[in-house]
């Protein structure tokens, strides 16, 4: 018992000495992930081409152009594959998949005999956290580790806004975010090969929840000087967000002799944090037969904040070295088939999206490749199906030392119908 | 200075909102034709998307019914056809139109939201110990 302390202990000081630089993951802060599968499809390259329910998130100034009302909807498929390997030890895989509501909206346009207005409403998920990654391998002090880390959830909002056409050539429109999500974790470890002590194993369990609030918004305006560009603009509000987190932490510790202790603690908390302004601009090209888009959206992360509890605000002095500003970069093609009984478009698209992580060794740039077919049915129904593919790795230092190699490798079905008349 | 920030948004906001005064929503009658000869510059008409724009650049067809005095419905196809060169438009802005404002209600609430007012006095919430590092024992 005494021998298990003093292991805890040492863990203790170990985690202190590595923790003291470096600010904590905020999973809110990334796992962005497109909104409307026309716009999956195309990388995200939607602030200057949304022509939908969409374009509530992307640029709501583009509403404006939206002339019949819109009942619009969609699902997600995530389908992972996640590699893993402990201080250069051998590669694990792991497989998942989930199946989750994207969007569900509604767009409103006035009857404008010049000019556009439309209102939208509707709930759009932009933020995914499905993630599955097991481990297995030696830890620096020889002892054995097998654990399974399930990350499950996501943010979404309740949105609603306007676009309204305030010249021949430009259009304004803003936006309010009402946001909530939630994020499931559980953490499970069996430690094994104790030497030099007396503990045999130990297992470790830990559940946490998290459920977020909060409230954002956005304001996007339009250029359209010809019927074959327009360049769109968006800016997006710092999002202020609640965490209630409750934490449920189990150990388990099996002796030699054949006891064991068994050890329940739960914590509460409360955080505050404000994520930072987003500004996006993008361009779009039309052609009889192509449509070609391009965003850029930076960033500030360095900016977020902290404002409850009271032993979180040491982390912002922490997060400007923890953080980064990032510049997404993404692009898209439409191309019309010209199929005479069932008017199809093929999108294609490319997202170059870094983490906010700024961690040494941390963080790799995240690529995106994406593809997706739309088919018209009776001028009035829209289907579509999009596939998006990203790959990328990471590496992070935990606080007890051991270095940790992801290759993560995600692939988004997303499936949506739109309705207009 | 996010105070700053969003004075000029706001004005900028105001000043964005007389603009969109440019958008006339009918009110009595809703005609097609001239819906078409105001928006054509927006959209490239070509028999290749015919169908696109049908569902992207065409007006709803529950517009003319839901205004009094409507015209009867026209037909989709007939929707395409441009109207002749030279043709005259009546345009009756003062009647047939308003301005498509914003109530300044809708403005105070995004004010409200991201500037703290002096006044608010928000529940803090339950401030406990920190919780244990990520990845227990790895």
């Amino acid at each position: 018992m005494k021998t298990f302390r003093l292991t805890i202990i040492v863990f203790s000081l170990i985690s202190l000495a590595f923790c003291s630089d470096v600010a904590d993951e905020i999973t809110a802060a990334d796992g962005f992930v497109g909104v409307g599968a026309r716009a999956a499809a195309m990388g995200g390259a939607h602030i200057a081409l949304a022509q939908d329910y969409s374009a509530l998130f992307y640029n709501p100034a583009m509403l404006s152009y939206v002339y019949k009302y819109e009942i619009t909807g969609s699902m997600m498929f995530r389908f992972g594959n996640t590699d893993s390997r402990i201080n250069n030890g051998g590669w694990i895989g792991t497989q998942y998949s989930c199946v989750k509501l994207s969007t569900v909206g509604a767009v409103f346009p006035a009857a404008a005999t010049r000019g556009g207005l439309a209102f939208a409403i509707g709930f759009s998920r932009f933020q995914s956290f499905d993630k599955m990654v097991e481990y297995q391998g030696i830890r620096v002090d020889n002892v054995g580790v097998h654990a399974t880390e399930n990350t499950d959830g996501g943010i979404g909002a309740l949105q609603m806004g306007l676009g309204v056409q305030t010249s021949k050539y430009t259009a304004f429109g803003v936006a309010l975010d009402v946001i909530n999500g939630a994020e499931n974790y559980s953490w499970s470890a069996r430690l094994s090969g104790f030497s030099d002590t007396l503990v045999e194993d130990s297992i470790i369990y830990d559940d946490v929840t998290n459920d977020y609030d909060g409230v954002s918004g956005r304001i996007g305006l339009a250029f359209f000087p010809v019927k074959y560009f327009t360049l769109g603009l968006r800016m997006d509000f710092p999002t202020v967000l609640t965490k209630k987190q409750e934490w449920h932490k189990a150990t388990e510790v099996h002796f030699k002799g054949g006891s064991f202790d068994e050890t329940d603690d739960i914590y509460k908390n409360d955080y505050r944090f404000t994520l930072p302004f987003k500004f996006g601009a993008g361009i779009a090209i039309r052609t009889a037969y192509v449509n070609l888009a391009a965003d850029v959206v930076y960033a500030d992360w360095k900016q977020i904040s902290y404002s409850s509890p009271s032993w979180m605000l040491s982390q912002n002095r922490k997060i400007p070295h923890s953080y980064r500003a990032t510049t997404t970069i993404s692009a898209g093609a439409e191309v019309t088939i010209p199929i005479k009984y069932l008017p199809t478009r093929l999108r294609f698209g490319y997202k170059y999206d870094p983490v906010p992580y700024d961690v040494p060794n941390f963080p790799a740039e995240r690529q995106s490749f994406s593809g997706g077919v739309a088919m018209l049915f009776g001028r009035r129904w829209l289907v579509e199906l999009t596939a998006v593919s990203t790959n990328w790795q990471r590496q992070e230092r935990t606080t007890l030392g051991n270095l940790l190699d992801h290759k993560i490798r995600m692939s988004d079905i997303y499936f949506g119908v739109s309705y207009r008349f | 200075m996010r105070r700053a920030i969003f004075m000029i948004l706001f004005f900028a906001f105001m000043v964005l909102t007389l603009q969109s005064c440019y958008t006339l929503v009918a009110r009595r009658s809703f005609n097609v034709r001239r819906w078409i000869r105001e928006h054509e510059y927006q959209y490239i008409d070509n028999r290749v998307i015919r169908d696109w724009n049908q569902y992207y650049w065409r007006p709803s067809s529950q517009f003319k019914k839901r205004l009094r005095g409507g015209e009867e419905t026209v037909k989709e196809e007939e929707e395409f056809e441009t109207p002749e060169k030279g043709s005259i438009v009546k345009r009756r802005r003062a009647e047939e139109s308003h301005c498509c404002c914003l109530e300044s209600n809708f403005i105070d609430l995004i004010i409200n939201i991201f500037i703290p007012s002096d006044n608010d006095h928000e529940t803090e919430p339950t401030d406990t110990t920190a919780p244990p590092p990520n990845k227990r024992g790895l």
